[in-house]
């Protein structure tokens, strides 16, 4: 029976995203732009997280290199193109999940999380202090890439589809990783790691991939998020921006696998209704306490338990 | 079991294996030899250092005295995971399982890593059709269901899947630490008579560290008895039993 909900539920979430334009305001097709930028973050953080057990409080360092890697081919080189600036900056962002996750993935989980942590603070304050190479605080603005030629028009739908089939394939590709012989031995590491090395696997080398795949995906969110928004800031590196990615797993429920994506959906919509009140920050932290608290396991946990809840009551 | 000849190839050998934990000597000063094919129970009471010399000879300690060598091999210095590699594999007093995963998962992921596959990021798992048959065989082997996550199933089936997991390596050495520790004096027979077939059947060379007498009489070629981390006596069940320094030992475990 779960089974088919979850079906239906997906159908009908392809469906809101698929027509979404034709009766949505630009401004809320704006933030199913940004809410599947950053579901493909959270998907990434996710693969962490929820399938190898790690909590990274960093990953807003590949945002940041994601997005800088673009801002910087387009201030010092002037590429324009989707196509070389994609791949790109998913092989740098990938280089640095490697270069930190050597640091970072031989330590115990509570020394990983805040390893990670000051490697997002390091590049931060690296990335605001140089001010002649990077633009400082101040950023860089980013110009709306083009794709093999075409030429995106801000404000029009045409990035919003593009956004969709990337976010399309990568929830495919994550979702395909984590069910692979890969994505299951990540999963015994998160249950067992010490039975995993009693197996003859060296459990450092299965969380290195794991932050590597993470660190890559995420890195793309980092290029589209800046080519949405249309600048690069210092502030994509910092403790802020990683910890709304955790939030956004935490707040969809790391448990099931599509939770991420309804948990970066929720937060981006919430966060952009309440920015108009006055102290909105207590109103966001107050609907996330709410929200963790009488949906522990997550907006789709949630979800899961009352359809279960509704159906049993129907066929008894 | 008993008249069965025992194949004389030495696959294991140990001399003056030593561990301490700070001033304690859990193992001190151990020579031993294991032939291939044979079942050889290590008896003691509770704290005689049978696990720790179970864990020494997987890896999962490092040795800080002696030698130890397999198939010919030294090997003391080796880890845990190059050691499991050459097939030495230990299996948990206390189950060691992917608790979230499905008992079919848990041996799917062992038979990965047997088959070098587990940095393969596709196809998902459900395509790998030889592997999920070999797991099915080998959890029906066993008694265990395939499909409850292993933290629901009860304690005996736990263990079973334990010993699975380890089988599952195809293992040349296989350590049993206690696989009938927790479970009822009922079921006791019930987890013996599982496991002992299919090692018996696949002639796997075992240890196995063990508390029962019977259950030691009636499954091993050979016995080692354990005292202080040293070995007291070694020999024939019938001996061991016959031997009026172990039954001192072994009456106040």
């Amino acid at each position: 029976m779960p089974k088919r909900i979850n079906f239906f539920l997906i159908i009908i979430g392809l469906l809101i995203l698929a027509t979404g334009p034709a009766y949505f305001p630009g401004f809320t097709i704006y933030l199913f732009t940004y809410g599947m930028i950053m579901a493909v973050a959270a998907l990434a953080l996710n693969i962490l997280l929820g399938y190898t057990g790690l909590m990274s409080f960093g990953h807003g360092m590949f945002i940041g290199s994601g997005g800088y890697t673009v801002a910087l081919m387009m201030k010092y080189a002037g590429i324009h193109s989707f196509e070389i600036l994609i791949p790109v900056s998913i092989l740098i962002s990938a280089g640095l999940a490697v270069l930190v996750g050597c640091f970072c993935t031989r330590q115990i989980e509570i020394y990983f999380s805040m390893l990670t942590l000051a490697f997002g603070e390091l590049l931060f304050a690296l990335c605001s202090k140089f001010y002649s190479f990077t633009g400082g605080t101040d950023g860089i603005r980013v110009k709306m890439p083009t794709l093999f030629g075409y030429i995106f028009s801000r404000g029009a739908t045409d990035f919003y589809y593009f956004v969709l089939a990337l976010f399309l394939l990568c929830t495919a590709a994550i979702w395909v990783i984590c069910h692979s012989p890969f994505g299951m031995t990540i999963q015994a590491v998160r249950d067992n790691e010490l039975r995993v090395g009693y197996l003859g696997l060296l459990v450092m080398k299965y969380r290195l991939i794991a932050f590597t795949i993470s660190g890559a995906f995420t890195g793309l969110a980092g290029v589209l998020a800046v080519s949405l928004t249309g600048h690069a800031v210092p502030e994509l590196f910092q403790v802020f921006t990683s910890i709304s990615i955790v939030f956004m797993v935490i707040l969809g429920g790391h448990t099931s696998f599509l939770g991420p994506v309804v948990g970066a959906m929720v937060f981006v919509f919430l966060q952009a209704w309440l920015k108009p009140l006055l102290f909105w920050q207590f109103f966001f932290g107050l609907s996330i306490i709410v929200l963790v608290i009488f949906l522990p396991g997550g907006v789709l946990g949630g979800v899961g338990i009352w359809a279960r809840r509704v159906l049993t009551r129907r066929s008894s | 079991m008993g008249e069965k000849g025992l194949n004389q190839t030495i696959i294991l050998k140990t001399s003056g294996l030593a561990k301490h934990f700070g001033g304690v000597h859990a193992v001190d000063g151990v020579d031993m030899q294991i032939f291939e094919g044979e079942v050889l129970s290590i008896v003691g009471a509770n704290g005689a250092g049978k696990t720790t010399l179970l864990k020494l000879i997987s890896g999962g300690h490092p040795i800080d005295r002696g030698q130890m060598s397999f198939e010919g091999l030294d090997v003391s210095r080796l880890g845990l995971i190059q050691r499991a590699r050459m097939g030495i594999i230990y299996s948990f007093q206390i189950p060691a399982l992917f608790e979230h995963l499905s008992a079919l998962d848990c041996v799917r992921i062992t038979l990965l890593t047997r088959e070098g596959k587990t940095v393969l990021f596709f196809p998902t798992i459900e395509k790998f059709q030889p592997i999920r048959s070999e797991a099915e065989e080998i959890l029906e082997m066993f008694n265990v269901p395939r499909s409850f996550p292993a933290h629901l199933l009860p304690h005996g089936q736990r263990k079973l899947l334990d010993v699975a997991i380890a089988f599952a390596l195809k293992p040349k050495l296989l350590l049993l630490d206690e696989p009938t520790s927790g479970v009822s004096t009922k079921e006791k027979g019930q987890v013996m008579d599982t496991i002992m077939p299919i090692i018996q059947k696949s002639n796997t060379t075992t240890v196995i560290v063990e508390h029962d007498m019977e259950i030691v009489t009636r499954y091993s070629q050979r016995v080692i008895v354990m005292d202080q981390g040293k070995i007291l006596a070694q020999g024939a069940p019938q001996e061991i039993l016959n031997n009026p320094k172990v039954g001192e030992v072994l009456l106040w475990r």
